[in-house]
Formats: structure tokens, sequence, C-alpha cells
């Protein structure tokens, strides 16, 4: 499913015409960039927990060049699906469906 | 940091962006849920431009452990989901690191021009080198203090070491010097001082340093006059060919006033240094005290990674002739750097809040919270702390609708 089909499936689901859905996902990808903050969470219910976690910086090596380069720390967005959608999904097998 | 939002926050948020009730909002992220579930239900994988990816991986059956009883049981071959957000999302998440870059480590590179690295990334915040000088720089002046010419050599090379991790123009300058010094005697330095030359026409600033340390320690040896075998190749050889002990007397008379002079100039510079350094602190503690605390975080990581390549570094390839001089360095480094920053959080953190004055007063509304309140008040929900001290609130779970808190000033 790709986005033009994701939103106006969601156009059609709240009765928000296109263009408005497309603003509200948008916001809502503000917020998990610009709100959340390094160890936040967001937690939704039923779906699953947003969350940023830092990763530490590392020396890593150019397996051809035996390079070694430094890579940063670095702040990253993880999505941690819930308990339940996970075990909805687990044995899930899309020709049933 | 460590805040843990709802879906409540996200509606409150979405509707406050874009305008809408929040009921509005609230059917909107319900909606946006179950679309994402039923994408992924029927087709594995829902892209959604500005948020992301959501992807359902098939994962391969395994062999496993049962950590309790032992025995190796089968994993099932099943699915996972899996979220990649949006390259723009990423950006926009790691913008705090955003400075950071991938450096490569040379195998040839010795600490001192990793430490120059390292201050590049942190150009902005500058007193953590300041500091950094100074404390060196007490401790080169109590070796001096303590005892006379022989160790001068070293506490020189402390003062050098200093000066190189600041500022590049400056090592030069301390380059030309010890040429002039070596030119004084030209009969029997004919040929050190013509490797002197020759490595001042490198390019690069290590090499530069190098040669100085190098330098350094051969005067040393021969004001010791003791020609001890150091690791350096080219240290050994040029004790070697100078051993005569008429020069080393020469050299001592001569030596004196080079090193007052440089060292003059290195405590000089570290007390301009850490001058501008106090002003910054200053102004940013008067100013920005969440963002101080976001520096300081920064900072200490990239101390870290510095001090992480520094000590990789000297596992590598350091020679005795730097052990020395990163040695002193490191003494100061790690703990002491950070200490300035602490200082004018941890004393705005412990809060005095009864002593606080009352900025407002606020009536309870049926259905607040206290961090409903704090958010409002001061925009930030965990200073719903400040106000539950304040108030003597003993369950921050319940209050009376209807009740009035006072609302402290927080002063930063």
């Amino acid at each position: 499913m790709n986005n033009k089909e994701f939103i106006s499936r969601l156009a059609e689901k709240t009765n928000f015409n296109k263009n408005d859905v497309q603003e509200y996902v948008k916001d809502f990808a503000d917020f998990l960039g610009n709100v959340l903050e390094d160890n936040d969470t967001l937690t939704i219910p039923n779906f699953g927990n947003f969350e940023i976690k830092k990763k530490k910086e590392r020396i890593v090596v150019n397996p051809a060049t035996k390079q070694r380069m430094l890579v940063p720390p670095k702040l990253s967005l993880n999505f941690k699906p819930g308990l339940a959608l996970k075990e909805k999904l687990k044995y899930h097998d899309q020709n049933n469906a | 940091m460590n805040n843990r939002y709802t879906l409540r926050d996200l509606i409150e948020k979405i509707a406050q962006a874009s305008g809408i009730s929040s009921r509005h909002a609230d059917a909107f992220m319900r909606a946006f849920i179950e679309t994402v579930v039923e994408g992924l239900e029927r087709e594995n994988i829902v892209k959604i431009k500005h948020v992301g990816t959501f992807k359902l991986v098939t994962v391969n059956e395994r062999a496993s452990i049962d950590v309790n009883t032992g025995e190796s049981i089968q994993i099932e071959s099943h699915k996972k989901i899996s979220f990649t957000p949006d390259e723009h999302l990423k950006e926009v998440v790691n913008k705090p690191f955003a400075l950071f870059q991938t450096i490569v480590v040379e195998d040839d590179v010795d600490s001192d021009a990793l430490n120059a690295i390292g201050e590049d990334e942190t150009e902005d915040i500058p007193e953590e080198t300041n500091v950094e000088t100074e404390d060196a720089n007490v401790e080169a002046e109590e070796v001096t203090a303590a005892t006379e010419v022989p160790t001068e050599g070293t506490a020189n090379e402390a003062e050098e070491a200093i000066e190189i991790s600041e500022e590049p123009i400056n090592t030069a300058f301390v380059a030309e010097d010890s040429t002039e010094q070596v030119a004084e005697e030209p009969k029997e330095e004919v040929p050190t001082s013509e490797e002197t030359t020759e490595t001042e026409e490198k390019p690069t600033a290590t090499e530069d340093i190098q040669t100085i340390t190098s330098h350094l320690k051969e005067e040393k040896v021969k004001v010791v006059e003791k020609p001890v075998a150091i690791a350096s190749e080219s240290v050994e050889e040029e004790s070697e060919t100078t051993e005569p002990a008429d020069e080393t007397e020469e050299k001592a008379s001569v030596n004196p006033w080079k090193i007052a002079t440089i060292v003059l100039a290195a405590i000089l510079i570290a007390l301009l240094g850490y001058w501008a350094g106090y002003h910054r602190v200053f102004l940013s503690d008067n100013n920005q005290d969440t963002t101080a605390v976001k520096v300081a975080e920064t900072d200490v990581t990239a101390n870290d990674s510095v001090n992480e390549s520094d000590s990789l570094d000297s596992l590598n390839m350091m020679p005795v002739v730097d052990s020395t001089a990163s040695a002193t360095t490191k003494n100061v480094s790690p703990e002491k750097k950070v200490t300035p920053y602490k200082r004018p959080v941890t004393t705005t953190q412990r809060s005095k809040t009864l002593d606080l004055p009352v900025r407002n007063l606020h009536q309870v509304q049926p259905g607040e919270t206290l961090y409903m309140i704090a958010e409002r008040e001061y925009g930030r929900k965990d200073y719903a702390k400040y106000i539950i001290e304040y108030n003597g609130i003993s369950n921050p779970d319940i209050i009376e609708k209807g009740s009035i808190l006072k609302i402290p000033e927080i002063v930063k």
C-alpha cells in the first residue's frame, strides 16, 4: 500500500478531504520529529511505541580497504509494536485475508 | 528527556497544529492506526509520506535453547513488523547530533592530531579546551616550581602538547623557535638542524608536532647527561651524534631564556582562553538553562569519542615520545572538563521551591490534571513536580476540582 492508497483510504474512513488528511499525517510526523527528544516515548494503545534512542559512536572498518572510520553518535526513531498487534500479525498469512 | 507521551498528547498536538477539534483529531488517529494495520494485513507494506514505511517481514525458523530447561527448541517461522522512518524525519530526529561527521581514522595519526579533530567537532563549545589548558598549565607550573633545569624539559613538553591542541598557529611559532635554538649551535648540530628544516616544510601540523616533541626529548636527554635509549629512532640517532659533554653546558646556558619565553607565551594564551570561556559559561547560564544541559550532554559524548579514539590510537602506535605529552593531556581531560557545565545545571535543579514567590493562582477545573496545568503554566509537563511540592500535595493523582493551587514563579 503506497502513500496515495493510504491517504485515500484514510480520507474515506474519516470523511476528511484528502489534502487535509495529508496535512494531518504531516502533523503526526512533526510530532515524532520535533516533540520527541532523546529517550522520549509516544505510546499508542493497540498499536505500539515510538521512541527515540541514542546510538553510541563506534568504529567501523571497511573490509575492502581496511580503512577505519569513527561513526558519530546519533539519535534514531524506533517503532516497537505492541503485544496485541505483534500477536495478531505473527502468523498472519496475507493469502487468507 | 524521558517524557512519556500518550495518544492524548498526540491528539491535542495535532488538533492544535491543524486547527481541528480534538474529537476529529482523535477519529483521525484511530483511523490512521486502523489503516496501517489493515494495509499490513493486506499487502505487508504501508508507505506513508513524511512518516516512513511499515513492513511485515518474515523471520525464518531457527533453533534456540530454552533458557530455563536447557533444551533445544525450534522457533517457528513468523512475521514481525519493521518500521523505517522517512529520510527527512530521520534527519529531523537526529538534528541535535547533525554536526557530527564520520571521520576516517588513519593508522599513522597520533593522538594529538585526533585531539585537534575532536575540537573541530565541538567548535561552538570552546570552554572545555580552555579549562583543560588551564588545568594542565597549573600542573606544568607546579612541575617547574618544584624542580630545576632537567625537568623543565618535561614541563615544557606538557605545555607544548596543550598549545598544540589549542591552535596550530602557535605550534608553528614554537617550531620556529626551537629551530632557532638548534641553529645557534650550528657546528655540532648540522645534521639535526637540517632535519628540522626539512620537517618544517611538510604540510601537516602533526608532523611538526612530532618533530618538536622529539626535539624536546633530545634536549632533555642532553641536559640530564644520560643518553637514555628512547623508543623513537630519530631521537636515538640524534643523541648519538651529539654526545660530548661541553655541548650540553652550552645548551644549558642558552635554553632557560628560550624556555622561559615559551612558558610565558603559553600561560598568556591559556589565561586569555579561560577568560573567554568563563564569559561564555556565564552567558549560557543566564539565558538558556535547558540548552546548556543539551550542550553539556553532546559535549560529554564528544569528549567520550575523542577519548575513546585517543586510547585506541595510543594502543596502536604510541611511540614513547608521545606518551608523556598525551599522558599529561589525558590526565586532565575526562573528569575535569565536564565539571563547569554541571555546576549551573545542578544549582538550578536542586530547587528551593518553597522559597519561590507566587506567580498566580489557579482554580482546578473538572478533568484537569497537574500535568496539564504545568504544561499550560510553564510549557513543560515535568514541572508539575514544582507545583506538587509548592502546594504540599501528598497524592498528585488526586486533586479536588475547584480547589485553588498556588503556581510558583520558577526562577532559572
